[in-house]
């Protein structure tokens, strides 16, 4: 601790840039993840708030919650079961607008008082003819009272309220009265997918009973959005390689000062230092600079992510914050092995030169 | 008296690609507390590397090291180091200062690598720079000392632990013989006062005065 912080002291224009590059760094990883956060919310918020980890879809449907029809058979299967359960039904559709341009909606129809109903932020509960959108949608100026056409079934929609985090595939959700869900299927009411309120063993048990249908979680349904994994894949790509650039910076740039103090550290050997303190030298400067532009990076990033505009999908938990610290903090030691290596082997002989 | 060190046929050869060099042939030599050696030759004789093999820093390639009666020939790299930290006092050529620390720093460094207590420490580290003339020094960085003020920070560091041996070499190349001069009655003194034993390789004729014993070395061998 003597030695490293009275050197971050003295040479504080060399480790204030470093300590510069590594905030930059740190900030770039936490924003793009905050992005790709953000994204995934914003994408399917309506299953990520469910706050059901399992769901009952048609084998044939590819993990797609909108290409997926449950059997009559394994609906009664689930129906007659222990595990509670709350079926529903969902398509991708469009809203006509007269003098105004179409708008994209997941179409969905759930009982109102089941554990999956959206919260109503505004308005009421919709009777038949009436229909709950995501609050999104008052960006394209429709509002409660507003009358809206479904392209495909033609039938027409009253807007009675606004709902929060209720999103599909990037587009808000319409929640529409059971009966009208009916109508649109000649009176038959089609079940999309049934969510599981259990264990996972408990879902692991109803998937051994039905025959057209499997059981997936959510992960898996999330993945099964078109563009979700795209999306994802190619964020995390940029993360992951942020963390291998970091690694590189953070190893060239303490190399580069490492090399430059070896002489330094072959005197302190010669003078009866163990490597251990030297070693031990380097890691605390390695963590300071490291805690230091975190920190920094961790408060700037969630001053930015109050004043960012309300369109950019941006979401950060704890939880991801400390993740990406932790992993950070990992990258600045294995950029720093290098180094250690470097000390570990200094010559105290050659630091001192004979007069060479 | 016994010997504070003691070097009985010290052999050393270096392996330089193909070929070995063998720099120190049969060198023999004695010294005891209280007692200031001088060893001068010819560039290239082997001067240095002696030094280093009686500092620890290098291993004879046959014969024996002895400090305070005890082989130090074959240590371990372990028991190398605490010998270096806690019994011997290097003072190189040039000072070797850290540039991040102060002048005191300098010295409570080694007070920390060999984990004293850091009170009595700060006494002794003052004491030493006082009588070495740099009280007013204590919180200055190396940059903003002159060349003898840093050699003198350098032997300061090199009797911080209180080592009963003392080695330098060439310890006022760097210095104007005034100088040089100076910094060299002070360590005579120190040898004296403390009954430390100081071996110092020197090129310079005039500080050989200080000296109680003179010994040469030609062609890896004592003449
Ligand atoms: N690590 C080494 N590998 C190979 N040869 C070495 C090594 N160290 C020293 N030598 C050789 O050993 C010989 C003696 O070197 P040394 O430094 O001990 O001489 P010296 O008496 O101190 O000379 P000077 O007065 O110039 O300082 C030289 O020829 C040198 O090249
Ligand atoms: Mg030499």
């Amino acid at each position: 601790m003597f030695l490293a912080l009275k050197e971050l002291r003295y040479e504080k224009t060399r480790y204030a840039l470093v300590a510069g590059i590594m905030f930059l760094i740190s900030f770039l990883v936490l924003f793009v993840s905050g992005l790709a956060q953000g994204l995934a919310f914003n994408n399917a918020s309506s299953l990520e708030t469910m706050n059901v980890d399992h769901f009952v879809l048609d084998k044939e449907a590819e993990h797609q919650l909108t290409r997926s029809l449950v059997s009559d058979e394994d609906q009664q299967v689930i129906e007659d079961g222990e595990v509670d359960a709350t079926p529903f039904g969902l398509h991708m559709t469009m809203l006509i607008r007269e003098e105004a341009s179409n708008v994209d909606v997941a179409m969905m129809s759930v009982d109102l008082n089941s554990p999956i109903a959206p919260t109503i932020i505004e308005g009421q509960t919709p009777s038949e003819g009436q229909a709950l959108i995501h609050e999104s949608i008052q960006e394209e100026g429709i509002e409660i009272g507003d009358v809206v056409t479904d392209n495909a079934s033609d039938m027409e929609f009253e807007v009675s309220g606004f709902t929060e985090d209720q999103t599909f595939s990037h587009a808000p959700i319409m929640h529409v009265h059971e009966e009208d869900w009916r109508e649109m299927r000649d009176g038959e009411f089609i079940v999309s997918t049934i969510a599981i309120h259990g264990s996972e063993e408990e879902a692991a048990q109803v998937g051994e009973q039905l025959t057209d249908s499997e059981v997936i979680t959510l992960d898996e349904a999330l993945a099964g959005i078109p563009g979700y994994s795209a999306e994802q894949g190619s964020l995390t790509m940029m993360i992951v390689f942020l963390y291998i650039i970091a690694a590189f910076v953070l190893a060239a740039f303490f190399y580069v000062i490492t090399i430059q103090k070896l002489n330094q550290f072959g005197i302190m050997k010669a003078i009866g230092s163990p490597v251990s303190v030297l070693a031990k030298s380097l890691l605390v400067q390695v963590m300071v600079l490291s805690a230091v532009s975190l920190t920094l990076a961790i408060v700037v990033t969630l001053g930015a992510s109050q004043i960012m505009p309300e369109g950019l999908p941006f979401q950060l938990t704890g939880t991801m914050v400390a993740i990406s610290a932790g992993l950070f903090l990992l990258t600045a030691i294995v950029g720093s092995l290098l180094s250690l290596y470097k000390v570990a082997k200094v010559d105290a002989l050659e630091a001192i030169g004979g007069g060479k | 008296m016994n010997a504070k060190l003691s070097l009985q046929h010290v052999q050393k050869t270096f392996i330089d690609g193909d070929r070995t060099l063998t720099v120190l042939k049969d060198v023999s030599f004695d010294i005891f507390p209280g007692e200031f050696v001088a060893i001068v030759g010819p560039s290239g004789s082997g001067k240095s590397t002696m030094l280093s093999i009686a500092g620890a820093l290098l291993s004879p390639s046959s014969g024996k090291l002895l400090l305070d009666g005890k082989n130090i020939a074959d240590a371990s790299e372990k028991e190398r180091q605490l010998i270096r930290l806690h019994q011997i006092g290097f003072i190189f050529q040039s000072s070797h200062l850290l540039p991040y620390l102060t002048v005191k720093d300098q010295l409570m460094l080694m007070t920390r690598l060999s984990k004293e207590s850091k009170k009595d420490a700060e006494h002794r580290a003052e004491r030493l720079l006082t009588e070495l003339g740099l009280h007013h020094r204590l919180h200055h960085y190396p940059e903003r000392l002159s060349g003898g003020e840093r050699q003198r920070v350098a032997i300061a560091r090199s009797w911080m632990n209180e080592p009963d041996l003392i080695l330098a070499d060439e310890p006022t190349a760097s210095l104007d013989t005034e100088r040089g001069q100076h910094v060299i009655e002070q360590l005579a003194q120190q040898v004296k006062q403390k009954k430390r034993a100081a071996i110092m390789v020197t090129h310079d004729e005039r500080m050989l005065a200080y000296c109680d014993r003179v010994i040469t070395l030609e062609d890896g061998a004592v003449s």
